[in-house]
């Protein structure tokens, strides 16, 4: 029953999808009114299929219902309910459905918030957006089918995948990262959409600003939230592998994070058309390359589900796209020449191009590490491994270059800047990142790339706090209320520039965090017999027993490690290894004592079946790693402010009220009082 | 145009500092490798529980675990020895302990096992033959990037000096400007 339901509501989305698409790009170049409704219509009518195949398919889920493939696949009688919910996405077919039902989503979203607007780009977004459902709901429909019948119905299936159940955070990081990946889609669609129509004006931007921010936000929710998982639940002692599919999530925000960066210049001075466009087709084709990188299996990847038909066809589908995409270029290149213009090198303009330079670069070098080793083997046959120590070695210099133009950039007026004002600007905050070196210094960094990043990081942490401090007190002066209302006020009234400081400040933190825990960690893995201690750094860990535990869905070998720091009692842990029915190797948990300053992180690597006599521990000492998350809550902070609703009462929404702050608080606008700190 | 040669100068001397880091953090652990030896004694007797609380172990103990981290499990998707729980990585991480405390350099270490697995056990590849590739092209692309950006810069900030840009975008006319002065002063 189940099975025919969901198998219907996928056909329907699919023949729904091809009406937006027809409708949609008809509609947009003949600008007929029933077609353009068509399309619109047409959007909710796929999201309602959609949604009817993804609620049927957590009712099958949910009620064991072995005859459908995807529950006999991926369910089990004794999973806890709340990760039978969630395996929706713990194997292929299912994570293709959430997909393609946000994709749905996003679609009729799109459709409603635009229904009364008669601009242009509209119907050929509805088009194009149709277009990727094609890919996503035909996949749906043959080669990922999770709604193929499965006869006879067997009693009980195998369970998730042991790696996805182990942690409550399966349920968030996912789908955060599925609704960025297919938020980017509807900067996709317009970009496309100006292509077609030839609107290839900023319009485009400025209809998608906030969704690609909330998609933006929502891929590093979910990349901080995937690294919180692995070091929380992986228990390999660490948060970042450089792993593909951690790769190919890292790249598309790579990407549109330039991309949120590099579209301003076009909105303020109408340069870098050509340049915006190929950067967010870019970052959708990063997507779904992730996408292809994870679902093929083709690198070796504790993601990778499977092998088979899906690969080649991701692959045709992403090289359909740029073909489309570089012939629309071509086709519409005499519009897109725009004559560039700056009034002086060193101003903001020119430092969001050294930003952009930078992230392609980035992106190009970790796009060039992750698929190296098949460059390699298809070129000689030699095997080759392209690992963390590679990305670390080249990310640090990339990393604390931007780093330095966080600083830099928005301190930097538009147009122009004079030396002096120059010096005012960079004075303090180039003092303080000094202090900064130079405290890391005294507290005994010897290393270069740390202390690189220390001064950095305090000259960043000034300039924010200074252009919060110059938009406090123009607000103060314009207004006449006290700072906190002004802060308020700054916040509400122009919160996309404040928020973006916000999202800054949030980075600034995740980069000196990554330096501490990047250099000064240290670890090591001893056996250690029943009540033996053994030391390291200020911890002293002893090895007081093991115990085991019967759950319904795993086996649980636990160890009790009583620990002491500097000679103090300081509790117990507990790591654990856990068995599943379906998994041959045990899936450590790894037990962390976080404090702000470090964590102290133990795995059980290996114990004495026999007796439980002895256990090897993994220990580690993590510095900082705590302010890794605190830095991405700050970030998501900053990105809910900055895709709030202008509070600028239906003027043109970016221009007016921001600009006229901006000027203010960087002293454009005739200020009275010089900078006194 | 001084202040662009002092942005090449900058960008060249942090991409002579970047292989300079290279060779550095290579350099480290051999260095400190003379000190270890003379800690070897006491690794060999497997029932001298001393080792536990000496920093000397558990310097040495560090440094096997860096230089673990540089080789890739043979049974694993992507994990290094030091990450892995599987026996076989557990058993490698042994022997780069015992070679290290016979006085082995992390880069004979290396060598040995190449020679065993092969090059696809360093997770880092070497850099020689067509490796070189994926630690040159990176610094091509932001080489080359670097200069057209600059090219591009200049050009256009000479176009900018002959008053070609527009002073405002185009949409904030006169009477825009008097609403916005007037809505700040209100507020």
């Amino acid at each position: 029953m189940l099975n025919l339901i969901g198998s219907t509501s996928i056909a329907a989305a699919l023949l729904g999808a091809l009406v937006v698409t027809v409708t949609g790009i008809v509609g947009g170049f003949t600008r007929k009114p029933g077609l353009i409704r068509a399309a619109r219509y047409g959007s909710y009518f796929v999201f309602a299929a959609m949604s009817t195949a993804f609620i049927s398919m957590e009712i099958a889920l949910l009620s064991h219902d072995f005859s459908v493939s995807y529950v006999a696949q991926v369910g089990s009688r004794e999973t806890p309910t709340y990760y039978t919910a969630i395996s929706l996405w713990s194997s292929l077919e299912g994570s293709i459905l959430f997909w393609g039902w946000i994709l749905s989503a996003y679609g009729a979203l799109v459709a409603f918030v635009n229904r009364k607007s008669d601009s242009r780009l509209i119907p050929f977004a509805h088009g194009v957006m149709g277009f990727v459902g094609l890919f996503f709901y035909g996949l749906l429909t043959g080669p990922a089918n999770p709604f193929g019948t499965v006869f006879p119905v067997p009693a009980n299936g195998p369970g998730p995948n042991p790696l996805l159940q182990n942690h409550p955070l399966m349920g968030l990081h996912p789908p955060m990262l599925y609704f960025g990946y297919v938020g980017l889609t509807v900067p996709f669609a317009f970009a496309i959409g100006a292509l077609l129509s030839g609107k290839v004006d900023d319009e485009w931007i400025r209809v998608t600003r906030r969704w690609t921010v909330a998609a933006w936000a929502f891929l590093s929710v979910g990349i901080v939230g995937g690294a919180w998982w692995s070091y929380e639940v992986l228990g390999w002692g660490g948060y970042w592998a450089w792993d593909p599919v951690e790769n190919a999530s890292f790249l598309p925000w790579l990407t549109a994070t330039a991309f949120l960066h590099s579209v301003m210049v076009q909105e303020r001075r109408g340069m870098l058309k050509l340049w915006n466009l190929s950067l967010i087709i870019g970052t959708f084709l990063l997507t779904l390359f992730g996408t292809f990188l994870t679902r093929s299996g083709i690198l070796d990847s504790v993601h990778a589900f499977t092998e088979g038909v899906i690969g080649p066809l991701f692959l045709a589908f992403i090289a359909l796209l740029m073909l489309v995409s570089l012939v629309l270029i071509a086709w519409r290149s005499d519009r897109l020449h725009s004559p560039g213009s700056l009034d002086a090198v060193v101003s903001r303009e020119s430092m969001f191009i050294l930003n952009n330079l930078l992230f392609v670069a980035f992106t190009f070098t970790v796009l060039l590490g992750t698929t190296f080793p098949l460059i390699v083997e298809a070129v000689n046959g030699n095997r080759v491994s392209v690992g963390p120590p590679y990305f670390n070695m080249v990310s640090i210099p990339i990393g604390v270059l931007l780093l330095f133009l966080m600083g830099v950039g928005p301190a930097l007026p538009w147009r122009r800047t004079t030396p002096e004002k120059m010096k005012r600007t960079f004075l303090v905050p180039a003092v303080v990142g000094l202090a900064a070196g130079l405290f890391g210094f005294v507290l005994g960094t010897r290393s270069f790339w740390p202390l690189v990043t220390f001064t950095f990081a305090g000259f960043v942490t000034a300039t924010i706090v200074e252009e919060f401090r110059k938009g406090i007190s123009a607000r103060r002066r314009i207004a006449g209320v006290s700072a906190p209302v002004a802060l308020g006020q700054i916040l509400t009234r122009n919160n996309r520039r404040y928020g973006g400081y916000i999202v800054h400040a949030g980075i600034v933190v995740i980069i000196v965090a990554l330096a501490l825990s990047g250099t000064y960690r240290f670890e090591r893995e001893v056996t250690l017999r029943r009540g033996e201690l053994m030391q390291l750094g200020d911890y002293g860990i002893m090895f007081d027993e093991l115990w085991a535990e019967e759950q319904e869905q795993r086996f649980v070998v636990g160890s009790t490690f009583s620990i002491f720091h500097k000679g103090d009692d300081a509790g117990t842990m507990r790591p654990r290894m856990n068995y599943y029915p379906n998994s041959q190797q045990p899936i450590a948990t790894p037990a962390v004592r976080s404090t702000l300053k470090e964590d102290l992180y133990l795995t059980l690597m290996a114990f004495d079946e026999a007796e439980g006599s002895h256990a090897t521990v993994r220990a580690i000492v993590n510095p900082a790693v705590p302010w890794l998350w605190i830095g991405g809550m700050i970030v998501a902070l900053g990105a809910i402010l900055a895709v709030m609703p202008q509070r600028s009462s239906g003027r043109p929404a970016v221009s007016a009220a921001e600009i006229a702050e901006e000027e203010e608080s960087a002293g454009l606008v005739d200020e009275p009082a010089a900078v006194t700190v | 145009m001084s202040r662009a040669l002092v942005w090449v100068l900058a960008l060249l001397v942090t991409l002579v500092a970047w292989p300079g880091a290279m060779t550095a953090q290579e350099a480290e652990p051999e260095a400190a490798t003379p000190a270890l030896q003379e800690v070897e004694a006491p690794a060999e007797q497997a029932d001298d529980r001393s080792a536990l609380t000496d920093p000397a172990e558990a310097e040495l103990d560090a440094l096997a675990a860096e230089v673990a981290s540089g080789l890739r499990c043979p049974v694993c998707r992507n994990q290094s020895i030091v990450e892995s729980n599987a026996d076989l990585s557990r058993e490698m991480h042994a022997v780069v302990r015992d070679r290290l405390a016979a006085g082995e350099t992390p880069a004979e270490i290396e060598a040995y096992f190449v020679s065993r697995y092969g090059e696809w056990i360093l997770l880092r590849p070497q850099a020689r033959g067509i490796n070189l590739l994926v630690y040159g092209l990176p610094l091509v692309v932001l080489v080359l990037g670097f200069f057209v950006a600059r090219n591009r810069l200049r050009k256009w900030a000479s176009a900018g000096d002959d008053g070609v840009a527009a002073d405002r975008p185009a949409d904030l006319g006169p009477e825009d400007e008097q609403w916005l002065r007037d809505a700040l002063r209100e507020s």
